[in-house]
């Protein structure tokens, strides 16, 4: 590994991060990003999909900067709610409320929200650090990586959703491939042939990746919130300062490098997100602690732990996104999606042709975690009034804004009835158990995986014995069928679970 | 929704995808290992594996409690607004849709609603009109 290399780059890209237009891109994208964090239903995935169509006329490195930045301070600000109103603002966060909310009931809002925002920085610097040292290794490893390899890992990303899942993996399987039946319907570039666009010319072109993720993310949400009633917020009012006492500090530091080791190794897993990072980093806690009966009492650690654990998730996830052009969650599926719409492919040839773009996106990382410290802690008040916008305004506008977003994109109405109906058939798969992002991830990763599945066998001259006669690309769908299998004999009789309504 | 309903649903989805993956058609001349339609038949019978499998993996799945009618009429709204916006145009669609949204999403304040509404339509318009220099459609207005 050439670290050396790494802090050149480094370098190069704190060079391109701090040009007055980036920062503030990347300040805008911290400060969004806390919001919708504190936002209930509007997660990351929601608005960047929302601000894709906002953001054509930019330059890729702003924009994604922003994105980034606007990823990270959403896993900043979920805690905000979870601590103080017991309602997370992300599925990330629930685990944050078991102990948060017992703290500030305690009177112990103060440090619980100054453990989640230290946390927050410690693990996202970290992650950053690990993404800034791990990616071009991964990187120097994917050259000699041809269509078979390249097939092998997205069939492999798939499965590992499946098997990782909160939700039912059955289910979640069925999700994702609707995602890649979605993502054949039009022209098939290869041969000419319409696919499953019913005679409608509109559907030629294929599905657009941002107006699909803006039905499922954003107007799906809005339905949700249409159907069901508001759920009741219990509040407690922040009392006293925002500090930690020195017991607290020394209860943290364990619970935070815990939570960042678990978080950046789930995060850079394909599939696994931050949800299960927060969760194996409560129970890792709860055993690592002399008094397990304690948790969900208000014990520190168990908001330290997970506060890491989901920040260190989103460094992770960002590895195999740019490294090799494979997102594993919903939130980097429509980053990948930003990257086409710039016509650009994360992965070694991104590394090679825009290392400004790269390094000055991974050093952007560096400073947002710095500029999320110092947003939240001292404007923790100011945050927490966001929660006071109402709930009937806060939707109508995320519905006004989808349909403007995908309207302007495309300058055509007919896209406004695929959201539309998107949208509906999100609010049914969640009312029926079917987890929505890996659906997206399907739909991103769908045409691709078939350009490589035919890649690859027009080279093997049509023998489909390529994919499992290449030593690299056998092992890696060896490690798709075990994962599978783990998920059959692990939850084959299956298990619901109600973050599929988060 | 229960595990029967939810596989049955699956399968059908699964079935009528892979019917029409075979119709896909493949032309007699050109070079190509691997047709347009091989793919949708993996993806095909991922489908209806995943069906059985779900059949398989029976599931406790007790979905919240919901309000139809609002349903059902926001579904109906978005429909509505999704077919008059470029006919009716934006400013004139969006205000009273974003009026109405807010309504069924609980607001009991119309008077406020109608001037956020308008505050933000007039605010979206004025942004793509300047900064991002996209028209949005005027309709009736233009």
């Amino acid at each position: 590994m050439d670290i050396l290399a790494a802090f050149s780059n480094i370098a190069g890209g704190f060079g391109t991060a701090l040009s007055p237009l980036n920062l503030m891109f990347g300040l805008l994208g911290v400060t969004i990003g806390t919001a919708i964090g504190v936002l209930p239903g509007i997660g990351p995935a929601l608005t960047i999909s929302l601000l894709l169509p906002l953001t054509y006329g930019l330059d890729p490195t702003p924009a994604l900067i922003m994105f980034g930045g606007l990823y990270y301070g959403a896993m900043y600000g979920g805690s905000t709610t979870s601590i103080l109103v017991k309602m997370p603002g992300e599925a990330a966060s629930v685990v944050t409320a078991l102990d948060g909310f017992e703290m500030a009931r305690q009177g112990r809002a103060g440090p619980a929200l100054a453990t989640a925002a230290v946390g927050s920085f410690v693990a996202g610097t970290f992650a950053t650090f690990m993404l800034m040292l791990l990616a071009p290794v991964l990187v120097a490893i994917t050259l000699g990586f041809g269509p078979a390899e390249y097939f092998a890992l997205m069939v492999l990303a798939l499965t590992t959703v499946a098997g990782l899942s909160m939700e039912s993996p059955a289910r979640t399987m069925f999700s994702v491939m609707l995602g890649l039946a979605i993502g054949t319907i039009g022209i098939d570039l290869q041969t000419g042939q319409a696919r499953y666009t019913f005679g409608l010319p509109s559907l030629l072109g294929g599905i657009d990746v941002v107006t699909a993720a803006i039905g499922f993310f954003a107007i799906g949400e809005v339905l949700w919130a249409v159907a069901s009633p508001e759920p009741p917020a219990e509040t407690t009012a922040l009392r006293g300062a925002v500090r930690m006492t020195r017991d607290d500090w020394k209860r943290s530091w364990p619970a935070w490098i815990r939570g960042s080791l678990i978080g950046f190794g789930v995060g850079v897993l394909p599939g696994a997100g931050a949800t299960i990072a927060t969760f194996l980093s409560y129970a890792t806690e709860r055993r690592a602690s002399r008094t397990p009966d304690k948790f969900g009492s208000g014990m520190i650690e168990g908001v330290a732990g997970p506060e890491a654990a989901n920040n260190a998730s989103a460094g992770g996830s960002l590895v195999p996104l740019l490294a090799l052009g494979v997102p594993g969650s919903g939130t980097t599926a429509v980053m990948l999606a930003a990257f086409q719409l710039y016509g650009l492919q994360p992965g070694p040839l991104l590394f090679a042709q825009r290392p400004d773009l790269v390094w000055g996106l991974i050093a952007s990382l560096y400073i947002a975690n710095v500029l999320l410290l110092a947003l939240n802690l001292p404007l923790i008040g100011l945050w927490i009034r966001l929660l006071k916008v109402p709930r009937p305004i806060l939707f109508s506008a995320v519905l006004v804004l989808s349909s403007v977003g995908v309207y302007a994109a495309s300058n055509n109405a007919f896209d406004l009835i695929v959201v539309w109906f998107f949208g509906v058939l999100s609010f049914f798969m969640r009312r029926g158990g079917f987890p929505i992002a890996p659906t997206v991830l399907g739909l991103v990763l769908g045409p691709l995986l078939e350009q490589e599945f035919r890649k690859a066998l027009a080279i093997s001259i049509g023998d489909p014995t390529v994919f499992f006669t290449r030593p690299i690309s056998a092992v890696i769908l060896a490690a798709a069928c075990v994962s599978l299998m783990w998920s059959w004999f692990r939850r084959g009789r299956g298990s619901g679970s109600a973050l599929t309504h988060r | 929704m229960k595990t029967p309903l939810a596989a049955l649903i699956a399968g059908v989805f699964g079935s009528a995808y892979l019917a029409l993956a075979f119709r896909i058609t493949t032309p007699s001349t050109g070079y190509a290992f691997v047709g347009p339609r091989a793919f949708p038949i993996i993806v095909g019978l991922g489908i209806l594996g995943a069906a059985l499998w779900i059949w398989r993996s029976p599931m406790n799945f007790a979905a919240p409690p919901i309000d139809t009618r609002r349903l059902v009429a926001a579904v109906g709204l978005f429909a509505l607004y999704a077919l008059l916006f470029e006919r009716v145009g934006f400013l004139l669609s969006t205000i009273p849709t974003m009026m109405l949204m807010s309504r069924l999403l609980g607001s009991r304040s119309p008077l406020r609603d109608a001037i956020v509404a308008a505050g933000l339509t007039f605010a979206i318009y004025g942004m793509f009109q300047t900064v991002l220099h996209k028209p949005l459609p005027q309709g009736w207005l233009g």
